[in-house]
């Protein structure tokens, strides 16, 4: 999932650097809101900000965390990812379904029943059923969702993606009995996991086939809040949605009367008016350069949350000098990875895993590559590589140019010719993603789409999911046994047995093959205004509006 | 006067028409700028390219997805977003007042700062009033705006947060017409941080333009007649000192409304058409660019007929011209 492009205030965040410089001190929580959070109390209206536009606030099309925040307020699937911070938050659970899915024997059918009783919003004003879920799955295919591929393995819905006429036949509502079943073409054990991201949230059927931000009648809500004004570039609001009655501990009604959200306000922006009394809550991270002191002087209000997201270099294994294991494993022992985190702005853990460490037990910390740049010289003298002219690839968002300077500083050290190459943020994903560009080196970081290793392993190292655009495999690591693991492992429910299957990927993947320099999980660090009690930091949904609360 | 007008809307028209050409085809040469697979997500599949491609118009000749993009701006007027797919011209309109309010209100204090400063240096030539007068504006001119901005910002909410004069949010949020004077409180710091770099220029070009004007011949021979200095300067000196003025604030107020507030509409988080632009320029986003560029150009060329008329007024030999 992304988060909002915020080049224009990184700018400002180094510009005030030097003014900000030498406060010292800090205090942080990792999750939950700082202090004694006494009992909750009802009522108040949380002035929150927004950098920009959210992406949407249609669950078809909304890919950001921004996007799911609101979302998650407003609507509901099937299923969820628990309400909950920390590990505990990775799991799935039953949401609009009334538990978890019957699963057939060979793992190709997953059986729902949908709980009675769950209204829609004004001015449907019904209850959800189990029509409205296959109706929700047909029409992103319809309105070209950026998630539709996670519902690509239903039967069916390859033909549905192309002719987009008749319904997919893998998925059958029957309303009578409250029952959905959904046909997949393959044993798929992240299954669970697609059903719980907002893409899968019930819309009632009838849902204009194009996108709902902007349409009020349209943006039919399941859950405590509804939007009840959206205007682009300037503000959003939510209040309660009158039709919610609460169905279980996963679907809270929720504290506050609303929330009103300032849209066009910059970190830095936010940071000034949280100190100045006039904002409660922002949407995004504080910026690097004000964390320091704002840690030093409203310590309370600072929460260091732990995403599930690393920050790598990849080393595409189809060019020279990369395509040899030593050249990658010589990158590997020669990156000082705490220097690296430091140019971060210590803003996390150095790390030379693939998969974060809140998804444990699916991570298991290995150390094949402790610093040493003598062994890392010496292997590029084995390799014969010495002298290769390096490109290594950054997007123009600091601190990425910083790293990848240090990179290629790296680089020409244990003798090698680099050389650095920056591209703007907007087109640096695509750019490199591209076949055609093909970069030899480059930095990038993957936050989950959803919290389970696979969303890391299988998507950023599977050799089978190689494609010429779009191509989320940069190092184009391909080694069959390793794919064919993989392949095993998604097959698999979700459950301890799959989390030690990915484990065991990680440490062969940096061990046999090294595709990647991973050296960061970045930290969330977020500053809330003094009053604001009840912070639960999901790593899917991040903050949950529903549980916040304001303290009188 | 007539023909000079239909001279200058055939002019204008051209000119949109060459900058819809130009932000066209930078886009479309722009590696890596497809938005098609924007739009497809994470994990695209070729399935969702191709059908994002056909519903969007993508996979049609350049010409025709020009042509349709001008029939959704200026016919349909349905134009949308590829980032968001919100409406762009409601959102443009929504931002206008704002961009005006923050333009208008730096325009003035540029002019009253830079013509007063320019006349003080000017009238005490090589004094130590002209010597500061120098000193402030050249500092005004080197200061770049998002820096000051910045630093303004920081300054009131870490530092002077007891100065209630100065606070700044939501520095877009009120009407100079329903809440004139909480406009003008909130809007002091966006107007000082956009005005600054021109009060310095404006002084300086005043100063020399007076300084020049003081030395022609009929101005000495008004000072020779027996003139007051003080009728000497209103009605003869500075009248003439500030044609250059006319010129420069047409061209500045234009480029100010049509681009200059991209750089401080995101510090203040005004919301204005600027932050639109800088948003849009950060997704990428063809459709609002193209609405925004527009926008801008048309500015700049509309005050630029301004200034050939005020000019023509003012000095009547460039009427001809």
């Amino acid at each position: 999932m992304r988060s909002k492009v915020m080049v224009f205030p990184a700018l400002l965040g180094i510009l005030v650097i030097g003014l900000l410089a030498g406060c010292g001190g800090s205090s942080s929580s990792s999750g939950g809101g700082g202090g004694d959070e006494g009992t909750p109390v009802d009522g108040g209206i949380l002035r929150a900000a927004i950098n920009d536009n959210p992406d949407h606030i249609d669950p078809a099309l909304s890919y950001t965390s921004e996007g799911w925040q609101i979302l998650e307020a407003t609507n509901n699937g099937l299923l969820s990812l628990k309400k909950a911070s920390g590990a505990e938050g990775n799991k799935v659970v039953p949401d609009i379904a009334e538990a978890l899915p019957k699963i057939s024997d060979d793992g190709k059918t997953y059986t729902f029943k949908v709980r009675r009783g769950v209204k829609f919003s004004p001015p449907v004003n019904r209850d959800v059923k189990p029509s409205d879920f296959k109706f929700s799955i047909e029409r992103l295919f319809r309105v070209n969702s950026g998630g539709l591929a996670f519902y690509k393995g239903i039967v069916g819905a390859d033909e549905y993606a192309k002719t987009r006429k008749g319904g997919i036949s893998g998925i059958i509502a029957d309303d009578k009995k409250g029952t959905i079943t959904f046909k997949l073409t393959e044993a798929d054990g992240t299954f669970p996991m697609f059903m719980a991201i907002p893409f899968a949230y019930a819309l009632p059927k009838g849902t204009p086939d194009k996108d709902i931000s902007s349409v009020p009648d349209a943006r039919v809500a399941t859950g405590p809040y509804m939007v009840t004004s959206y205007t682009p570039k300037q503000k959003l609001q939510l209040r309660r949605n009158p039709s919610f009655k609460e169905w279980t501990d996963q679907s809270p009604n929720g504290h506050l009367d609303g929330i009103d959200i300032a849209i066009g306000v910059d970190p830095d922006a936010a940071v000034n008016m949280t100190v100045n009394g006039d904002l409660d809550w922002y949407f995004t991270a504080v910026p690097p350069a004000r964390l320091t002191q704002l840690k030093a002087q409203y310590g309370d209000q600072v929460n260091d949350y732990q995403r599930n997201n690393i920050t790598y270099f990849f080393m595409n294994e189809r060019k020279a000098p990369f395509d040899d294991l030593r050249v990658r494993q010589a990158v590997n022992y020669a990156t000082d990875r705490d220097a690296l985190v430091k140019i971060f702005g210590g803003q996390g853990e150095p790390t030379e895993n693939i998969v974060p460490p809140p998804l444990k037990p699916a991570y298991k910390k290995h150390e094949y590559y402790p610093y040493d740049l003598a062994k890392a010289k010496q292997l590029i003298k084995q390799a014969g590589v010495e002298g290769t002219d390096v490109s290594v690839w950054t997007r123009n968002q600091e601190p990425f140019p910083k790293a990848t300077q240090y990179m290629a500083s790296v680089l020409n050290q244990i003798g090698l010719n680099a050389t650095v190459r920056v591209l703007d943020q907007s087109i640096y994903d695509d750019t490199i993603s591209n076949q055609k560009t093909d970069p030899q080196i480059g930095i990038n970081d993957w936050s989950q789409d959803y919290p389970e290793a696979g969303n890391f392993i299988d998507t950023l190292l599977n050799g089978n999911n190689i494609v010429s655009i779009g191509n989320n495999n940069q190092a184009n690591a391909d080694v069959p046994a390793l794919n064919a693991q993989i392949e095993k492992a998604n097959r698999m429910p979700l459950g301890d047995a799959r989390d030690r299957m990915w484990a065991e990927l990680d440490s062969e993947y940096m061990k046999q093959n090294a595709p990647l320099v991973p050296f960061l999980n970045a930290s969330y660090p977020k500053f809330n205004g003094p009053n604001l009690r009840g912070l639960v930091f999901n790593p899917t949904y991040f903050e949950l509006f529903p549980s916040m609360w304001l303290e009188k | 006067m007539i023909i000079f007008l239909a001279k200058r809307i055939v002019g204008l028209v051209a000119v949109l028409f060459a900058v819809s050409v130009i932000t066209f085809i930078i886009f479309n040469v722009i590696p890596g700028g497809d938005p098609a697979l924007r739009m497809a997500g994470r994990h695209p599949t070729k399935q969702a390219i191709a059908n994002i491609n056909k519903d969007w118009g993508f996979d049609q000749p350049l010409y025709k997805q020009y042509l349709a993009m001008m029939d959704h701006l200026f016919v349909k007027r349905d134009l949308i977003s590829y980032q968001d797919q919100t409406e762009v011209l409601p959102t443009i309109a929504r931002g206008i007042p704002r961009t005006l309010s923050l333009a208008i209100g730096a325009a003035a204090l540029w002019l009253l700062f830079g013509i007063a400063m320019g006349v003080a240096s000017g009238l005490n030539q090589g004094g130590w009033t002209d010597r500061v007068m120098t000193i402030l504006a050249m500092t005004g001119i080197s200061m770049p705006i998002f820096w000051l901005g910045a630093v303004l910002l920081y300054l009131i909410t870490f530092k002077y947060r007891e100065l209630p004069v100065l606070s700044w949010f939501p520095a877009g949020g009120y009407s100079p017409i329903s809440d004139p004077v909480e406009w003008v409180r909130h809007l002091i710091l966006p107007w000082i941080t956009l005005s600054i770099v021109s009060i310095g220029f404006y002084a300086r070009v005043v100063r020399n333009s007076l300084l020049e004007t003081s030395s022609a011949d009929y101005v000495r021979t008004a000072t020779a007649m027996g003139l007051s200095r003080r009728r000497v300067l209103f009605r003869h000196t500075l009248r003439t000192s500030l044609i250059p003025v006319v010129a420069l604030f047409g061209l500045d107020f234009g480029a100010a409304v049509g681009g200059l507030v991209i750089l401080v509409e995101p510090i203040f988080g005004l919301q204005g058409v600027g932050q639109y632009a800088q948003s849009s320029v950060a997704h990428l986003d063809l459709p609002p660019l193209m609405a925004l560029t527009l926008y801008g150009a048309f500015f700049v060329v509309v005050f630029n007929a301004v200034v050939d008329i005020a000019y023509a007024w003012l000095d009547p030999r460039t009427r001809d011209a």
